[in-house]
């Protein structure tokens, strides 16, 4: 009994030693990466921060939902590499003339069930988002007559010069539903879940849904392009975890194939990890602080301006990315059609931010913050150390990603983070997220300005040059109004197992998981 | 006692104060032979003496809160003897700095639950009857649920504030203060010298101070070691799950929170807080299982 | 006994109400407008009355309370503000995971610790009695959270034989059960040792001792069946404890139960799920402090009929 104790205790304190002295180098070896690929039965696991939180693509606008359901759900159009919209069911499109369009879809496209997806459903599916989702509703709001002209043609209207009109088409909120499923959905006949096992169209259906765990799709085998654009892996398993490094050590551990929420701290071990591959693409997304313009606060643009005088962005680069990326002092990302690099002169100058913050007459503020993730909680901490040197006193509270919408839309919060990449379509982007039309959906800066919302208007033109000059001041007004303070541009990541191979990464993230595979 | 009534009470008074001396002294010195005792009340005193004294060695707002990225995530060395932390502060006297908060949430946890406790529990006891039964039905019920749980609750329905956390993780322990010292005053409410006290016209809430709450120190003593301890690990799990005291304050779960991302290649980071968390409740726990040792030599040969 | 059981459950009602009611009160005077977070921005002011009106939020309190409680009795646990489902349909598949993960922590801390207090106290003031009472100290000030990350490290990063997260396979189970088994483990290692001390003292175990029956016998059959009273005693009691860890060791964990949905819902201001976890939890702790009372009732026929007789428990 007592060698039996003594073995205990041992292995207790072997158990603290261990752990205590840390940084044991990753010694690998159980699981070699060539093994993965031999003995892989065609399940990719891929681990995401949250879990989905309804099976309407109108419901929500939360990122992990979306992400999920764009392998699950088709749309018309997707967006590739570059953002830019691709025909996925449609088998030709023209833009007649500037407000025009007809489309003709696919052959054989075929609803879970069997049935026959047809022009009318994409008619009830994209009039059904403009209707019911806020995000439809600014995407959608310029179609003024939909026509179905047979089974597989439809014609669209809209009342003013859209260009954008395919890339609003890729939004899940637009995915094509059938009608018949969703309005027996919609009367509370059967679920969503139903839904997505029957009455829609992709290259996965739904297996399973158990909430707060994970997600299983099943590659759909029926679907029009199995062959040549099908699902590469047999089950994609979207698994729920919260906690960043326990998402980088499942990777490591081989119980998850691809962390499509990297964080970079870990970056140093992942890399000198052989069983797994840190996979890197150049993105334009920026980082930045969101002032809500309609809280008293930030009412002032002379607050706002010494906001971004005052906080250090090599700082927030070194907490909130470890340095991979750059600073940046514009409020658009620089891969922006129309940039203009940083036109309103922002540099890190205390004493420039304190004597806008004396022009304004404001000497003391209480300001309320909202971040969603660690990373946002340590730069929102330089933040709060930068701030209080002009007398902005900031506090901030944890929030899920999932509400920050609704929070601010609420006018909770007069400040929060965001992170943005480059669109290849800036009016229809910056029309939700900077334009009166976005307000109380993704304008969280609840940013009003009439000036922004004409050139956001006069930049949707077929005229290059006319275009080309709205969107620089466009840039220009928002960098003078700052309702959105730039920190930095960072390049994207994505943790694979060693091995992995067709993971998409495009300007702004992770993207069609259909590829992946061993 | 008519003969000489002033006489005949100071000598009763004379020979229960000698007794409850002696009898103080002889617990304090069954609780020095303690080793395992005396080393956490040393423990403990250090810690609250660096609690107390840190601003002759730091300054709160240039080292405990200021940031200093450049330094950020060092190593232990001579400079900075536990290392700096993501934000490049130094570790030691955040270590120190959060004591308080966590000290100050502790104590004012448990002496609210005790005071509170101590106010239901001899009135319960005292009074027995209705008010009895219906303040022995509150305490079921805050019994049943969960005090971390009700914590989290609460705080989040308030504002994270070190007042806030202390009122609503103490809640959760009143019902335990109220049962003790209930029990404490039914076994000895009917006792002689209580009689006594009242029939020389003491008054009620002199005699539950005085006889009754005095002679049941002991337990009260021991319970409200115990749950300054558990309330400090509270705290810790509060800031953990991110819903704890606001930045840049500095407190050992929001360390260990804001660490948490680096534990692989900087585990130094939770050691530190960790290790504090450790050493603070367990002194609280050892020195309440001394004192209760100390109470009851049977346990001790 | 049937009649103690029964008035010990007829007593539940009362303190589920009171409990549901405390819980209630502070969340309604958490701050957050429901309305618009179901709503979303684009509700017509119309249609914000209208779901206030379903949704009961204008009625008075105790009026939301009454409906509340007798929602609850139907298996109702209202609507979410952040899914607009059901709060059961969350809860429900919640609630799986944080019962089988305490069940196997009560389990696992039951069978170590109970060994290891009887050691602790037959070898008392030997090497092992300070070890255990060592391990057990450390073990009830550990935070448990800080104990699952330590774990993680050890045997899913370095080791590489354990699963971080998930709920996958029963392997999955092994690091959050015995994290979650840690605090009360310590906790009754402490009390089993104690009241074996006091045991061992006593005098009929003298008596069996001078009447011939071997140290043996004495120590694990006498003994160590009065001595367990306490330590079922304290189990009963932290198993509250052991639930409220769940909050910390799920998220840890990444475990979907009932404790990370109730913090993920804090964060999210979803007051409906707040509640319905909440509730679940304290009427879990009230069954099993009264299955514990039951117990001990049964092994201890003194306490059934004080409160038979008595009518009320001091």
């Amino acid at each position: 009994m007592k060698r039996a104790l003594a073995l205990l205790l041992a292995l207790i304190m072997a158990f603290g030693l261990l752990a205590g002295c840390g940084s044991k180098p990753a010694d690998g070896g159980q699981d070699a990466a060539p093994d993965a690929a031999a003995d892989w039965d065609g399940t990719i696991t891929i681990v995401q921060s949250s879990d989905i939180i309804g099976w309407d693509p109108c419901a929500s606008a939360d990122v992990n939902t979306k992400n999920c359901m764009k392998n699950l759900l088709n749309r018309t159009f997707e967006t590739d590499e570059n953002l830019k919209a691709i025909p996925i069911m449609v088998e030709s499109f023209e833009q007649l003339d500037d407000l025009n369009w007809t489309f003709t879809l696919k052959e054989g496209i075929k609803f879970f069930d069997g049935t026959p997806c047809t022009a009318n459903d994409v008619k009830f599916s994209v009039m059904r988002a403009r209707e019911t989702s806020s995000s439809g509703k600014s995407l959608y709001g310029p179609i003024e007559e939909f026509n179905v002209v047979d089974d597989r043609t439809f014609t669209i209207k809209t009342a003013n010069v859209y260009n954008s009109l395919p890339t609003a088409l890729s939004n899940t909120s637009g995915a094509v539903l059938s009608q018949a499923w969703v309005e027996k959905a919609d009367a509370g006949e059967c679920t969503w879940e139903d839904v997505m096992k029957n009455g829609a169209t992709g290259r996965y259906y739904l297996g399973e849904h158990v909430i707060g765990d994970h997600v299983t799709l099943i590659a759909n085998e029926n679907y029009f392009d199995y062959d040549t654009d099908g699902a590469k892996n047999k089950e994609l398993i979207f698994k729920v975890i919260p906690e960043a490094t326990t998402r980088t050590i499942m990777v490591q551990t081989g119980e998850a194939d691809v962390n499509v929420n990297f964080d970079t701290v870990a970056m140093a071990e992942c890399q000198a990890d052989p069983n797994v591959q840190v996979i890197q693409h150049e993105s334009s997304r920026i980082d930045l602080l969101i002032l809500n313009t309609a809280s008293e606060a930030f009412a002032d643009k002379r607050v706002r301006q010494a906001v971004a005088f005052a906080v250090n962005r090599e700082d927030c680069l070194s907490v909130g990315a470890e340095g991979y990326g750059a600073v940046c002092y514009s409020s658009l990302s620089p891969s922006t059609e129309g940039y203009v690099d940083n036109p309103a002169g922002y540099k890190y100058d205390v004493e420039k931010a304190k004597a806008l913050m004396a022009e304004a007459g404001v000497t003391s503020l209480d300001v309320k913050a909202a971040v969603k993730t660690d990373a946002e909680e340590r730069i929102m901490q330089v933040v709060q150390a930068n701030l209080k040197e002009i007398g902005i006193n900031l506090t901030f509270n944890r929030v899920d990603n999932t509400v920050l919408t609704e929070l601010m839309a609420n006018n909770e919060y007069d400040m929060c983070m965001n992170a943005y990449a480059h669109y290849q379509d800036p009016e229809l982007f910056y029309g939700r997220y900077l334009g009166t039309t976005g307000i109380g959906a993704n304008n969280y800066a609840h940013y009003q300005s009439a000036e922004a919302d004409a050139a956001i208007a006069a930049a949707a033109t077929t005229d290059a040059a006319v275009r080309q000059a709205s969107l620089e001041k466009l840039c220009t007004i928002i960098c003078e109004d700052v309702p959105w303070v730039g920190l930095y541009t960072e390049e994207l990541y994505c943790l694979a197992r060693a091995g992995v191979k067709g993971v998409n990464m495009n300007l702004e993230t992770t993207y069609w998981y259909h590829t992946i595979c061993y | 006692m008519n003969q000489n009534p002033v006489n005949g009470t100071s000598n009763a008074d004379l020979r229960k104060a000698y007794k409850r001396q002696s009898q103080g002294r002889d617990i304090w010195r069954r609780f020095c032979k303690n080793k395992m005792a005396v080393a956490a009340l040393i423990v403990l005193s250090i810690i609250v003496l660096a609690a107390c004294t840190a601003d002759l060695f730091w300054d709160y707002e240039q080292d405990a809160c200021a940031l200093n990225i450049s330094e950020k995530l060092q190593k232990p060395s001579r400079e900075h003897i536990l290392g700096t932390d993501e934000l490049g502060r130094d570790i030691l006297c955040r270590l120190v700095y959060g004591a308080r908060v966590s000290l100050e949430v502790g104590i004012g946890a448990a002496t609210f639950a005790l005071v509170i406790g101590a106010i239901l529990g001899s009135i319960g006891g005292y009074y027995g009857g209705r008010v009895d039964s219906i303040i022995m039905r509150v305490t079921d019920v805050l019994l049943a649920i969960p005090g971390l749980l009700l914590g989290i609750a609460i705080v989040s329905a308030f504002k994270p504030t070190v007042f806030y956390m202390a009122l609503a993780f103490g809640i959760s322990y009143v019902s335990k203060f109220t049962r003790i010292i209930r029990s404490a005053i039914l076994s000895i409410r009917d006792q002689e010298y209580v009689e006594a006290a009242r029939a020389i016209g003491a008054k009620d809430h002199v005699i539950i101070l005085r006889h009754i709450l005095l002679n049941c120190m002991a337990p009260i003593l021991v319970q409200y070691a115990l749950c300054i301890g558990t309330r400090i690990l509270s705290v810790s799990t509060l800031s953990f799950i991110g819903l704890g005291i606001q930045a840049p304050t500095p407190d050992w779960g929001s360390m260990l929170a804001g660490a948490r991302a680096y534990i692989r290649g900087n585990t130094y980071l939770v050691m530190g807080p960790g290790l504090a968390l450790l050493l603070t409740i367990s002194s609280f726990n050892i020195i309440g299982d001394g004192i209760r040792d100390a109470l009851d030599p049977r346990l001790k040969k | 006994m049937v009649k103690y059981a029964l008035k010990r459950l007829l007593y539940m009602i009362p303190v589920t109400i009171g409990v549901i009611f405390v819980v209630y009160l502070i969340m309604y005077l958490t701050p957050g407008d429901p309305v618009a977070l179901l709503l979303g921005p684009d509700a017509t002011p119309e249609l914000i009355e209208e779901t206030r009106a379903a949704l009961g939020i204008s009625d008075p309190f105790f009026v939301q309370f009454f409906n509340y409680v007798i929602n609850l009795f139907t298996g109702h646990f209202g609507t979410s503000w952040y899914t607009g489902n059901d709060v059961s349909l969350r809860l429900f598949s919640a609630i799986p995971y944080t019962l089988i993960l305490t069940i196997l922590a009560l389990a696992l801390a039951l069978i170590i610790s109970i060994p290891m207090g009887v050691i602790a106290a037959v070898r008392q003031n030997r090497p092992a009695d300070y070890a255990v009472s060592l391990f057990a100290i450390c073990g009830v000030s550990a935070p448990t959270f800080w104990v699952g990350i330590m774990l993680i490290l050890l045997f899913s990063v370095y080791m590489g034989i354990l699963p971080s997260a998930g709920v996958d396979s029963w392997e999955s189970y092994i690091l959050p059960s015995i994290t979650m088994s840690f605090n009360l483990l310590a906790s009754i290692t402490r009390t089993q040792r104690s009241s074996m001390l006091e045991v061992l003292r006593a005098d009929y175990i003298r008596t069996a001792k001078a009447k011939g029956v071997s140290n043996r016998v004495a120590v694990y059959y006498h003994a160590l069946r009065n001595a367990i009273i306490p330590s079922i005693t304290v189990a009963g009691i932290n198993f509250g404890t052991l639930m409220g860890g769940s909050v910390a060791i799920e998220t840890v964990f990444a475990v979907p139960g009932v404790g990370r949905l109730l913090s993920d819902s804090i964060k999210i201001h979803d007051t409906p799920t707040v509640i319905g976890c909440m509730v679940f939890t304290a009427i879990t702790v009230s069954i099993v402090n009264l299955i514990v009372d039951m117990l001990y009732a049964a092994i201890d026929p003194r306490i059934k009929a004080q409160y038979l007789k008595g009518g009320k428990k001091s």
